[in-house]
């Protein structure tokens, strides 16, 4: 347990603020990390450019709907070159890089986002407090609640308190 | 009943004292105080989570409720940063400086009143700049012509982006990104159908409440469950000690407060800088000018209050430009433009002579919800400790929820609730690979503006209409200088550390 904010920590977080100089990391894994930043900018940037030719251009001005679209994947390619020298061969702040995501942290994701799309698509087939409690049961159960409290009663209350708010009192047709 | 005294200032503070808008206020309040006390969600987050179910009340009501969590959450957050020296929220990075070692020492509960009165008066301070400044600013912005308008929307993206200084570009590039989603729909000019890949929902634009909750919702919670580690958590000090202060402490305490509040109101006036940079600032310079600088980081209540009543001093400022120049002032207000429009309130030049009352209301609201969290921030809540214990995926559970049901409140769309997944997914990406979402959600929604001011403005006269207008000449100037000064002069100090033999810092062995 960290017993004070440490005075190094406290000194680049001022230095931050105050946007002086911070440390770079360049090893080579977050330099591939970045790569796949660029390689977004650039991808979307040119995805853009080839949809703009098939907007329906009426009256053929230059400053028609293609315009603006054209400007914005230019400017996407042009950062996407500009990521190279500032964050591929220059190196990025400790602080913009991520936490480590963990296998047992994937597990939970993918059955999360499986239970998620299963909750979605039953919205309308199953009763609202029926298909929630049940999502909320195995929600809970997946990100690591255990018990009667944590996987029946906590769902049972979240449940009610969804189904005052939004169908008694907001009146939404769920 | 005839209004005897019917003016825009007694309808604007009549429509806030309305029973049902009080029953929001309160409700807000204690959303804010558990949205700030609960490490990892946001205040971002948490009105986006409520612009979910917000939208369906009347206007006033729903900006009450939004408002009004995001005070409380500018108090709640000061809990877990003294209790567990973990900020609940960004705007309380300073809080743990000097909160968690006085908590150590045994004066939690000191720190936590001292804290609480310093948020008020910063809150206060920036209540008094929004009813000063916002009739004026707006009054001033409403000699912008399309040139104009196009400025101070680049202005507002690049100072989103250009106080991220490590990631100007990748700023840039969110914004661009967020511009090219609000293309997607029909031209604002000519109607015609761009990027819709043939799909009908899609005719009318992206819908921006779903992108907010999944940028802002979905995706914080799906990484946070990524980067889970088991034990991580910190059991918080629960020995609370002494806590109102006695009258010596708070003539002590006047000064810091007094640096917090000035440093707080000029950086809350700049547009999309937030609490947090304001709380380190005058946290550095309230230890500059005391004279136990010794005491800063140790334990210091003068560093505690310069801290939070700058943090939230920034508050008012931000609301001031976000409704006077519609520039949001950080990325919460990004969020709340976004309600605002669906309600048919457009912020801006214009909003407070279309909306003469709402100045008046926001004042009410702000000073009500101000007012009512500090007496409950002075309550000795001990139960708050409790809520810190609590393990993240009941958390996690609820968000998940709210952020689907949510979204399909708006519009009852399933349609809608598919676009929050998807984008919470984009949204996760951007979290991972460093793109800040704020400027991409800015984007989305100042879009469309920016587009057609800057196609009236070319159709009109060209380029020149922009180059010879004042006024667009000074945004556009500030905005270049926003994001091309802290890399040049990075740049430039690197070069004098190189050419006098100084090893350029590299954490490469």
């Amino acid at each position: 347990m960290t017993e004070t904010t440490p005075p190094s920590e406290q000194d680049a977080v001022i230095a931050a603020a105050h946007h002086q100089d911070e440390v770079l990391v360049r090893d080579l894994p977050v330099r591939l990390r970045e790569l796949v930043s660029v390689a977004a900018c650039i991808g979307i940037g040119t995805l853009i450019l080839l949809g703009s030719r098939n907007i329906t251009v009426r009256g053929g001005s230059e400053l028609g709907p293609t315009f603006w679209p054209v400007m914005l994947g230019w400017g996407l390619v042009l950062f996407g070159v500009v990521i190279v020298f500032n964050n591929v061969l220059r190196g990025v702040r400790v602080a913009d890089i991520p936490d480590r995501i963990g296998v047992s942290g994937l597990k939970m994701f993918a059955l999360t986002a499986l239970i998620a799309v299963g909750y979605l698509l039953l919205w309308n087939v199953l009763q609202f407090w029926m298909i929630t409690f049940v999502a909320l049961v195995l929600f809970t159960f997946v990100l690591g609640g255990r018990g009667v409290k944590a996987v029946l009663v906590f769902p049972a209350v979240v449940t009610a308190v969804l189904h005052f708010l939004f169908i008694v009192a907001l009146r939404v047709p769920l | 009943m005839i209004p005897i005294l019917a003016s825009p200032v007694t309808d604007g503070i009549g429509a806030v004292l309305a029973p049902d808008t009080l029953l929001t206020i309160g409700i807000g309040i204690c959303i804010g105080m558990l949205v700030g006390a609960f490490p990892g969600v946001t205040a971002t987050m948490a009105v986006a989570l409520a612009s979910g179910f917000t939208l369906t009340m009347e206007p006033t009501q729903g900006l009450a409720m939004l408002l009004t969590i995001y005070v409380a959450a500018q108090f709640g957050d000061r809990i877990p940063a003294i209790l567990i020296n973990t900020p609940g929220t960004p705007a309380s990075i300073s809080t743990t400086f000097d909160g968690y070692p006085l908590a150590r020492q045994g004066k939690a509960g000191l720190a936590l009143t001292t804290s609480a009165i310093g948020s008020a008066v910063g809150m206060i301070c920036g209540i008094v700049i929004l009813a000063v400044a916002a009739v004026p600013l707006s009054a001033f912005a409403m000699q912008f012509g399309p040139p104009e308008m196009f400025a101070l929307v680049v202005f507002g993206l690049t100072m989103m982006v250009g106080v991220s200084s490590g990631r100007i570009f990748k700023g840039l590039a969110a914004g661009a990104f967020g511009l090219f989603l609000a293309t997607i729909g029909r031209d604002p000019i000519t109607g015609d159908q761009r990027f819709t890949l043939g799909i009908l929902e899609l005719n009318g634009g992206i819908p921006f409440i779903p992108v907010i909750i999944g940028f802002f919702g979905l995706a914080e919670v799906i990484n946070q469950i990524l980067t889970h580690r088991k034990n991580k958590g910190v059991k918080p000090i629960s020995q609370m000690g002494q806590w109102m202060p006695d009258r010596q402490l708070m003539k002590r305490l006047a000064k810091p407060m007094g640096i917090g509040a000035a440093t707080g109101s000029v950086i809350g006036l700049i547009p999309a800088v937030g609490g947090d940079i304001a709380g380190i600032i005058a946290w550095d310079n309230a230890k500059k000018a005391s004279k136990r600088k010794d005491e800063f980081g140790k334990g210091s209540l003068e560093g505690l209050t310069a801290g939070d009543t700058s943090s939230t001093a920034t508050l008012g400022g931000s609301i001031t430009t976000t409704m006077a120049l519609g520039v949001p002032g950080d990325s919460v207000m990004a969020v709340m433009i976004g309600s605002m429009m669906i309600w048919g309130i457009q912020p801006g030049p214009g909003l407070f002579n279309s909306h003469p009352d709402l100045i008046a209301s926001l004042v009410t609201i702000l000073l009500i919800a101000t007012v009512a969290t500090l007496i409950l921030s002075l309550l000795r809540m001990k139960g708050v400790i409790k809520l810190l214990e609590l393990p993240d995926h009941f958390l996690w559970v609820v968000i998940l929820v709210f952020c689907m049901v949510g979204t399909y409140s708006i519009n009852n769309s399933v349609f809608e609730v598919g676009m929050m997944l998807l984008f919470g997914m984009v949204g996760l990406f951007m979290l991972r690979f460093g793109f800040p979402p704020g400027p991409a959600v800015l984007g989305l929604i100042l879009g469309p503006l920016a587009e057609a001011n800057l196609r009236r403005a070319l159709l009109t006269d060209g380029w020149s209409s922009i180059f010879t207008s004042p006024i667009a000449l000074v945004l556009l100037t500030v905005a270049v200088l926003a994001v091309t000064v802290p890399p040049l002069r990075q740049l430039v100090r690197r070069r004098k550390e190189a050419i006098v033999g100084m090893k350029v810092p590299t954490m490469q062995p």
